[in-house]
């Protein structure tokens, strides 16, 4: 027994004197580092600020060397010092509402309308500072910078509580399909007749090529299903609707009668659509499992589909040879998945474009300004955002001498997070690392075309509204249960509709969805007439 | 016939307990074989029990992505030993005292023990309690204190505390031996299985840990290996899909083995805690005999 | 606490003289001082937020000064009214019983034979191979589990491919899971009841067994009464602990319910437990209110679950009851 004690107290010992050592030891440095930043930075009277930016990131290699050099930059320009936090992103959602909620210390935090970062609710319950009238103050850039509507939809009650993360592939939103483009030549399948069809007329026509298709190639899968995405329930713009408030959540608008909210699932659009996947799922075209199977990506990366949703634009149509449409999704390194895109959506600014990547800034923050003021060096300094998000020239990345951007393996990475803490988009595109050749520069070309059609596209009318679910409270969350667990079989064909569907329709009756639907209509109107 | 009996039963148990274990050891095995497949006959062949193509790269991803992993094993096995030690020191001279009949409180005081199994009241004061009343956040010992004390290991150590004979302990108190000197003296070595037992549970428990270190660490130097790892896993997934909007990258990410690394990242979080079994192997049989502390 | 103060003096055979017990009980509660501290800060400081299920929780106000619900039990309403309740209630109690039933069960089988098998080494190796699911996270167990149903990659349905038989869709059809869940929990817990069982064992008196020898006992009467009868009040105190876990999904640990059957909706009418069906309708509404308040509805009806137990067992053993 004596030797457990004597364990336990050496050990003990030897660990506290490792923490205090540490302990003086980082108290020390900070106390060296801070008047020696403050010597170069421009008002040396003011002292530095040391502001706390919150992020999604995994492990980043050589992260102290990079962000010392951000540093020199950041205390020179605005006598501060950044202290980046990277947090693992599957706990991030829940670390912020944690902070945000036990009134923690915080300045800067990437902020979203999903994954449960819950953007609109954090804005209404007021922990996000009120940047309206300092924005044009203290970060004029970032402000006029990119297209004007996108700030409405940071907006809530009017004003701006989000600093858009606005990137250089832009926000206007077209939605269409794509196909394995050596399957349709085998087929002699029609593609180019599926642009600007309905959803329906789409999917009746891709019905036919798919049968072809696996005819010939029985391995193969006609479409994606899966239980995460549901065609319908994911993608409002395909069937040209637009969710009122958040996707998942019952209640959408037609956008050709923008009036009147609906629930979703009782048109007649999901009515057919259901009754297609059936047929599918029957015919053999989709997964026998569909309904459950939670990750595509092996059948992706195994370039398995024969057919699949594509959210991106241009297409194949007006922009042949877009090399982000030549390919179906997660094939490229296997190589022998060519595909053709059609686009069968119009082109919009959804709702939740603006907050999809923005930063926040804590209202309980001491430096807001300041905060404001590091937003705005980041979305100006190119080479302080280059450094963050890219590393050293030389050290971390290379060009090799046909000018193709290479990363060192095992330096300082930043795992492509750089939409979280700025603007990738700049007037002249080069905040990226776009290779040095001809490619980086048809890639330049094609990302001034997504920016002009950002400036004109058609922006969605519920831009702008949050819905407020405390009085349906109840209600959401057992609508909620009641669709996660009935979506993914209804989309994916394993159950019959005639009979399924009008179970699902009653069960979610009895758990509220009317209230919901109600409830939705009451503030949208009332936003509607103050707007 | 006696005999013939007795080898079948023999038999019996032994078959049982080789069954037992190969459905124990034969998934861990397929953990290892799916970390050291190639990805894409991942994709194709499916999992195997024998790699079909062998492949380093999930280990080569981990390594490469981590360069602090070996800080990583550090933290976390401070962690572990600090914790499990205090752990096992507190809790041993609670659940000893409460099986005393001479603590007139003992019933209540166990009560007082139990009742937050039942009720607590969730991250949000807890957040508050360890963030900005006990100032723990980012400090190591934020990730000791969680475990620190255990209810249910308080339970079960009084239960084996009280097979200790009174005799025992009444003899060395007329022997002249104080109460803290008794339990350390004789309470203790006694226990040693239990010690043991509950032991190994408190070290895997911490070993284990990730969610603390990910609501309350933020310096990338105070990480544990779970809490990397775990990380590194999140990330494959996230570039894979982020792949798609900047495309000059898919190229350089390619084939990230993605579920290789998991399997990796599995294999290497759990690979040394497994080792401390046969550390503690030894404490696990008797403790010393009654008679040896009578002497 | 009448009983106790009364047992006292029995045992010890002195009664009154408060001052002398006082200075008698000073060096345990030495002994008990940190761990009561340390519970008294750790979980009982925390518990002033379970009136969060009573209140309209905002960051600003506190958890004291945030207003209370109105009607005060509205945070508990979403739960009673969910077409779910019954079934998934159902669910919880039913695995539960049969988790805690059988691996108790097999745990003291193992342990018992465990004691029967002499060689050190050999011993060792089961111990450990049984103890090994102890080691795995939740999720890790989902891959191994994935990568063995998997419907076209999965080992088991190769093999009934390879032998000409019908592919299995395990992951859609419920019934498979009735059986799946509990054995996985066996699987994962049962190394660490008989390690725990085994230590116990090991604690008991050998004096006891060598007197049975003497007698002339046969094995099977050594185990029936020494070994079994001293391990009841572990027995007890462990089912105690999960009676009071019993409206809990896994018995406080319900992460395997979430993870293992890939959170597939087709299973939910045999996977889902109150749990996971809570954390599924609040992980949109992230509403602190509402869950703590399904927390509070859990805890306290363990809590008289308990109570009562805990009364029937003092009226049969004293000494085994948890207080």
């Amino acid at each position: 027994m004596k030797r457990f004690s004597a364990i336990l107290l050496s050990v003990t010992m030897v660990f506290t004197m490792m923490l205090t050592g540490c302990g003086q030891k980082e108290t020390g440095s900070t106390d060296d580092s801070a008047p020696d930043s403050a010597s170069t930075s421009a008002p040396a009277d003011e002292k530095l600020v040391e502001l706390k930016f919150y992020m999604m990131n995994s492990p980043v290699n050589d992260f102290d060397r990079v962000m010392k050099k951000a540093n020199e930059i950041i205390g020179k320009e605005i006598n501060a010092k950044l202290d980046l936090i990277l947090v693992d992103s599957s706990t991030y959602a829940e670390k912020m509402n944690l902070m945000i909620n036990s009134g923690d210390d915080w300045d800067l935090s990437f902020t979203a309308n999903w994954g449960g970062i819950n953007f609109f609710e954090n804005a209404t319950k007021g922990a996000y500072a009120d940047l309206t009238d300092l924005l044009t103050k203290y970060a004029p850039e970032t402000y006029s910078r990119i297209p004007e509507g996108l700030w409405e939809g940071v907006k809530v009650n009017g004003k701006i509580y989000g600093l858009v993360n606005y990137q250089q592939w832009g926000t206007a939103k077209r939605d269409g399909f794509k196909f394995r483009s050596d399957l349709v030549d085998e087929t002699g399948f029609d593609w180019k007749a599926v642009k600007d069809k309905t959803a329906i007329d789409a999917l009746d026509k891709i019905g036919p090529f798919l049968g072809d298709a696996l005819a010939k190639h029985r391995e193969m899968i006609g479409f994606e299903t899966s239980s995460i995405e549901s065609l319908f329930a994911s993608n409002p713009l395909l069937w040209n609707m637009e969710a009122v408030g958040d996707t998942s959540i019952p209640g959408w608008i037609n956008l050709d009668n923008q009036d009147k909210v609906i629930n979703q699932f009782e048109t007649e659009d999901f009515a057919k659509y259901t009754e297609i996947m059936r047929d599918w799922f029957l015919k053999g075209y989709v997964r026998k499992d569909g309904a459950t199977v939670k990750d595509t990506s092996p059948d992706r990366k195994a370039a398995k589909f024969v057919a699949e949703k594509t959210g991106s634009w241009p297409d194949g149509i007006e922009y042949p040879g877009n090399p982000d449409a030549s390919n179906m999704s997660m094939t490229k390194s296997a190589g022998n998945a060519p595909a053709v895109t059609v686009s069968t959506s119009r082109t919009m600014i959804p709702a939740g474009a603006a907050s999809t990547a923005a930063i926040a800034i804590n209202s309980e923050s001491k430096h807001i300004e300041k905060a404001l003021q590091l937003v705005e060096l980041l979305n100006t300094n190119d080479d302080l955002y280059k450094l963050i998000t890219l590393g050293e020239e030389g050290v971390d990345y290379n060009y090799d001498e046909n000018g193709k951007f290479t990363m060192v393996e095992g330096k300082y990475n930043f795992n492509f997070n750089e939409w979280q803490i700025g603007q990738s988009y700049s007037p002249n595109f080069n905040r990226t690392n776009y290779d040095k050749n001809k490619d980086g520069e048809i890639q330049r070309e094609t990302q001034k075309i997504i920016y002009e059609a950002d400036k004109t596209a058609e922006i969605s009318p519920v831009t702008g509204f949050v819905f407020d679910s405390t009085p349906v409270k109840t209600q959401l969350a057992n609508c909620s249960a009641v669709t996660t667990e009935m979506i993914p079989a209804l989309s994916s064909g394993s159950v019959d509709p005639a009979k399924v569907l009008p179970e699902f329709l009653k069960r979610l009756k009895a758990a509220g969805v009317d209230d919901i639907i109600k409830e939705k209509q009451t503030q949208y109107d009332a936003w509607r007439t103050n707007k | 016939m006696l005999l013939r009996k007795l080898h079948f039963s023999k038999l019996v148990i032994h078959l049982t307990f080789i069954a037992m274990s190969l459905a124990c050891i034969l998934p861990l095995l397929l953990v290892v074989s799916i970390s050291f497949t190639d990805e894409r006959s991942l994709m194709l062949d499916g999992y195997r029990f024998w790699p079909k193509e062998f492949s380093t790269a999930a280990y080569q991803y981990v390594f490469s992505g981590a360069g602090s992993i070996l800080n990583a094993y550090a933290v976390t096995i401070s962690v572990t030993v600090v914790g499990t030690l205090l752990h096992l020191l507190i809790t041993s001279m609670l659940s000893y005292s409460l099986t005393r009949p001479e603590v007139t409180h003992r019933k209540a005081l166990t009560f007082f023990v139990y009742l937050p199994v039942l009720f607590n009241g969730g991250l949000v004061p807890q957040y508050i309690l360890l963030t900005r009343i006990l100032h723990l956040k980012d400090t190591i010992w934020v990730l000791i204190i969680v475990y620190l004390v255990s209810t249910v290991n308080i339970l079960i150590m009084k239960n084996f505390f009280r097979t200790i004979p009174d005799s025992l302990i009444e003899s060395a108190r007329i022997d002249g031996s104080g109460e803290i000197r008794t339990f350390f003296r004789i309470a203790l070595p006694l226990s040693k299985p239990s010690l043991a037992t509950i032991g190994l549970f408190v070290a895997i428990a911490y070993w284990n840990d990730w969610m603390t270190a990910s609501l309350y660490i933020e310096s990338q130097n105070l990480r544990p290996l779970q809490y990397l790892l775990q990380s590194l896993m999140n990330n494959i997934g996230y570039l894979q899909s982020n792949a798609q909007a900047s495309q000059s990258m898919e190229a350089a990410i390619g084939m990230l083995p993605s579920e290789g690394a998991r399997m990796a990242t599995c294999v290497l979080a759990i690979g040394p805690i497994i080792l401390l079994y046969p550390l503690l192997q030894k404490y696990f049989e008797k403790g010393l005999t009654i008679g040896a502390v009578k002497e | 606490m009448k009983t106790i103060t009364n047992a006292i003096p029995n045992r010890t055979g002195k009664p009154r003289r408060t001052l002398r017990s006082m200075r008698r009980q000073t060096p345990f509660y030495l002994m008990m001082a940190p761990g009561l501290i340390f519970v008294a800060i750790l979980f009982y400081i925390p518990m002033v937020g379970v009136i969060i299920a009573f209140k309209d929780y905002n960051a600003r106000d506190g958890i004291l000064g945030s207003p209370w619900m109105d009607p005060l039990f509205k945070n508990f309403e979403f739960f009673f009214k969910s077409d779910a309740a019954r079934s998934v209630t159902f669910n919880t109690l039913f695995y539960n019983v049969i988790q805690a039933v059988a691996v108790t069960l097999c745990a003291l089988a193992l342990a018992i034979l465990l004691n029967e098998v002499k060689h050190k080494f050999v011993s060792a190796t089961y111990k450990g191979s049984i103890l090994l699911p102890t080691f795995l996270s939740w999720i890790v167990i989902q891959f191994i589990l994935f990568s063995l149903l998997s419907v076209d990659r999965g080992i088991v349905n190769s093999m009934i491919s390879e032998n000409g038989g019908e592919t299995i869709y395990w992951y859609s059809e419920p019934s498979y899971w009735r059986y799946i869940l509990p054995i996985a929990y066996i699987w994962k817990n049962v190394g660490y009841y008989s390690v725990l069982y085994v230590a116990a064992i090991a604690g008991i008196n050998t004096d006891y067994y060598e007197a049975a020898q003497l007698d002339g006992a046969s094995k099977w009467q050594r185990i029936k009464h020494i070994t079994l009868p001293l391990l009841q009040p572990t027995i007890i105190v462990l089912s105690l602990l999960w009676v009071g876990k019993l409206f809990n999904g896994g018995l406080g640990d319900w992460n395997g319910f979430y993870t293992l059957p890939n959170d597939a909706g087709a299973l939910y009418s045999a996977t889902d437990v109150i749990d996971t069906l809570v954390f599924r309708s609040l992980k949109k509404v992230n509403d602190y209110g509402m869950a703590s308040a399904i927390g509070l509805y859990q805890a306290v009806v363990g809590f008289f679950l308990v109570l009562i137990s805990n009364y029937i067992i003092k009226k049969k053993d004293p000494d085994s009851a948890l207080f």
